[in-house]
């Protein structure tokens, strides 16, 4: 190792945070060119055929050990993608058509392998359904490891012998690379390509794996085998880092490690402010593995359940059962407390496979189909989740939450799908809990101004900070160049948030937070100031909530209300929320 | 040999999964069988060989079995149609 060399250092996008230092493995998606085109006789074709067969067979092996891998962390429901690559890969037409394509042109088992499968390839690459063409990639990752196999005759599976803690690198990944990677030794991932909320990246922050994104030529600028610094919270990766660098990052690793034990030998206590004032400090989730970390950090429940994944993941709409089970999972290891559940919020920036091509291209997403408008549009697929949400109240303490009501007539219907399916399971004689509350996410300006309307419908608000913000100052959070509009501590965001704890207050109904603004410090004193009913994070942050509001002043937070509230810009509030903060000792 | 008309009444069509159901079926009888779809005609047993078919949702399909099991091959492939290859009504 060059000691001295200058470390480079790759700016990059955060997409799972934490900090780590590991050894580089780059893996090259170039390898179809690497597949070499030499000539047999007629009497090897027999043992060629037997390399492809013990090549398939190393793969089914290292599938099955992915299956295996999907349903320990994931649970059963999301590994029929499995299946189908296994019915690809032990494919009878492809063997006998590269058996005559060798007999034919007396070549190589890999060179006709490569050619039969990237025939079928480039046809349903053609295909005008793009819930085909999708499937292509999982064909393409077949064909990949079968080559691999031939080839070097290591499987993806054993190429990764890591002793040494091991930061992938990939142009891009997929969730199922991240489930089996990280069960190695893989501490973190860099891609070239993918976004924050790709469904890689949300798997990444699930198992709390570090990982950066859009690093420019990633793959060319890093060997495998560097050593590298991914350094997720500050959004850089180092490159050969030097002695003291490395040691600076040993340090903060250890006091952030430090810090974590802290919190979660916090994890019995409430969160009270000094004075009081107790909160519900709950987590968010969005895959049912990260239930344990909610236990762990000591989440008063989960106050918001993001039920998207099961979409996104599978092949096709998830079924009752499918959602009752992994709901019921959910709501019986929470043991007792509240689950909030949301139905689903697809569309945006999340979309499934299972929609059209022509709802996935639209040109405005976030003003578009999605949420319950796509919902109140397709009722067979709504009553689905909402039954097995209600089925699973039957096992704990369970809510349902809308998300995305911009008008009164989105509520009353959404209502009355939600009684409709509770008097069918009265029919059915299928438990479910009688007085199970409904609530709704506050998340557009509509519904902030007619706030009093929708109070009087449902037993509580949370509010979604995040699409609050992006609605209320016109500004897609997602859009760089726009990036300096979007601030949730503008004032017409923070006049918005009071109007809704107003209502709430008013028709004694419980208002929550549950968007990223929840985790910090300077809004909880505006919450606490509020005095918000309860605020859900991300597990990783409820030790630091709960340290600042054990550390605050509810009444002293109070007094200082009526002020910010009156300030013209987003700059005085923020310079003066953080100004309290540094004099408050929760800080 | 047997053979038989079936439609696909997935919404999504005969895609990765139900392929993959009818795949499964097939391969537990010993007849050699064959779905064909206009003049396009593929292995039974093979999940490329279907996908290829491209079968969307309504699209009329034969299925043919020529072998020892073949009346029993053809039955369990219509009935598999039938119930939306195992996934379900509104699939």
């Amino acid at each position: 190792m060059v000691k001295h060399e200058k470390a480079a250092v790759l700016p990059g996008i955060s997409a799972s945070p934490g900090i780590v230092i590991g050894k580089a493995y780059v893996r090259r998606e170039d390898s179809k060119s690497f597949v070499p085109r030499t000539l047999i006789s007629p009497s090897q074709i027999h043992s060629e055929l037997q390399r492809l067969r013990r090549a398939q067979d190393m793969v089914a092996e290292e599938l099955e050990n992915l299956r295996e891998k999907i349903i320990r962390h994931l649970g059963s429901s999301y590994s029929d993608i499995i299946s189908a690559q296994l019915a690809v890969l032990n494919d009878d037409e492809v063997r006998k058509e590269v058996e005559s394509y060798m007999k034919e042109h007396h070549v190589n088992v890999a060179f006709a392998y490569r050619f039969v499968i990237s025939q079928y390839i480039e046809f349903l690459e053609e295909h005008e359904s793009e819930y085909f063409r999708e499937r292509v990639a999982d064909i393409r990752d077949i064909k990949q490891r079968v080559l691999r196999a031939l080839i070097s005759k290591h499987t993806v599976h054993s190429s990764l012998k890591m002793d040494d803690p091991t930061i992938f690198v990939a142009r891009e990944l997929n969730p199922t690379d991240i489930v089996m990677l990280v069960s190695e030794n893989v501490v973190g991932f860099v891609t070239e390509f993918g976004g924050k909320t790709s469904h890689a990246a949300i798997m990444a922050r699930a198992m709390k794996v570090p990982m950066l994104i859009g690093i420019k030529d990633a793959g060319y600028r890093i060997e495998t085998g560097q050593p590298l610094v991914l350094d997720a919270d500050h959004r850089k990766l180092i490159v050969q880092p030097g002695e003291e660098v490395l040691n600076e990052i040993k340090q903060e690793i250890q006091a952030l490690q430090r810090q974590d034990r802290i919190f979660q030998e916090a994890h019995e206590e409430n969160a009270v402010t000094e004075d009081g004032y107790r909160l519900t400090l709950s987590g968010n989730i969005s895959l049912p593995l990260e239930v344990k970390d909610v236990i762990k950090y000591g989440g008063e429940g989960i106050g918001l359940y993001r039920t998207e994944y099961l979409y996104l993941m599978k092949q096709h709409l998830p079924g009752e059962e499918e959602l009752f089970r992994e709901y019921r999972h959910v709501v019986e290891s929470m043991n007792g407390q509240q689950v909030i559940i949301r139905t689903i919020d697809l569309g945006g920036d999340k979309m499934s496979v299972l929609w059209d091509q022509d709802i996935r291209c639209e040109a405005n997403p976030f003003m578009g189909y999605r949420a319950i408008r796509i919902c109140l549009n397709n009722p067979p697929v709504f009553i689905t989740q909402l039954r097995a949400i209600l089925r699973s109240s039957a096992f704990g303490k369970v809510s349902i939450m809308l998300p995305m009501i911009t008008h009164i007539e989105q509520l009353t219907e959404s209502l009355e799908h939600i009684e409709d399916v509770k008097a069918a399971l009265r029919e059915e004689h299928i438990p479910f809990d009688e007085s199970i509350r409904t609530g709704m996410m506050v998340e557009t300006p509509s519904a902030v101004m007619n706030i009093e309307a929708f109070a009087e419908k449902v037993d509580y608000f949370s509010i979604g900070t995040n699409d609050l913000t992006q609605y209320t100052l016109a500004v897609d959070r997602g859009n760089e160049r726009v990036l300096n509009v979007y601030d949730h501590y503008d004032p017409a965001v923070l006049k918005m948030i009071k109007m809704i704890v107003d209502a709430g207050r008013k028709f004694r109904i419980p208002v929550f937070v549950c968007g990223e603004m929840a985790s910090e410090i300077p809004a909880l004193f505006l919450f606490l100031a509020m005095k918000i009913d309860g605020v859900s994070v991300s597990p990783r942050y409820i030790g630091s909530v709960r340290r600042f509001i054990k550390a605050s002043r509810q009444k002293e937070a109070e007094k200082h209300l009526g002020k910010i509230l009156s300030m013209r810009t987003r700059r005085e509030i923020s310079t003066y929320l953080n100004t309290l903060i540094d004099k408050s000792p929760g800080s | 040999m047997t053979s038989e008309q079936i439609t696909i009444r997935n919404k999504q069509g005969l895609h990765a999964r139900p392929a993959t159901a009818l795949v499964n079926t097939a391969a537990k009888f010993k007849s050699e069988i064959f779905i064909a779809r206009d003049d396009k005609k593929v292995n039974g047993k093979s999940i490329l060989g279907l996908l290829v078919l491209a079968a969307e949702h309504g699209a009329e399909l034969t299925v043919e079995a020529e072998g020892p099991d073949e009346k029993e091959a053809v039955n369990a492939i219509r009935e598999l149609a039938e119930d939306h290859f195992g996934m379900g009504k509104d699939s």
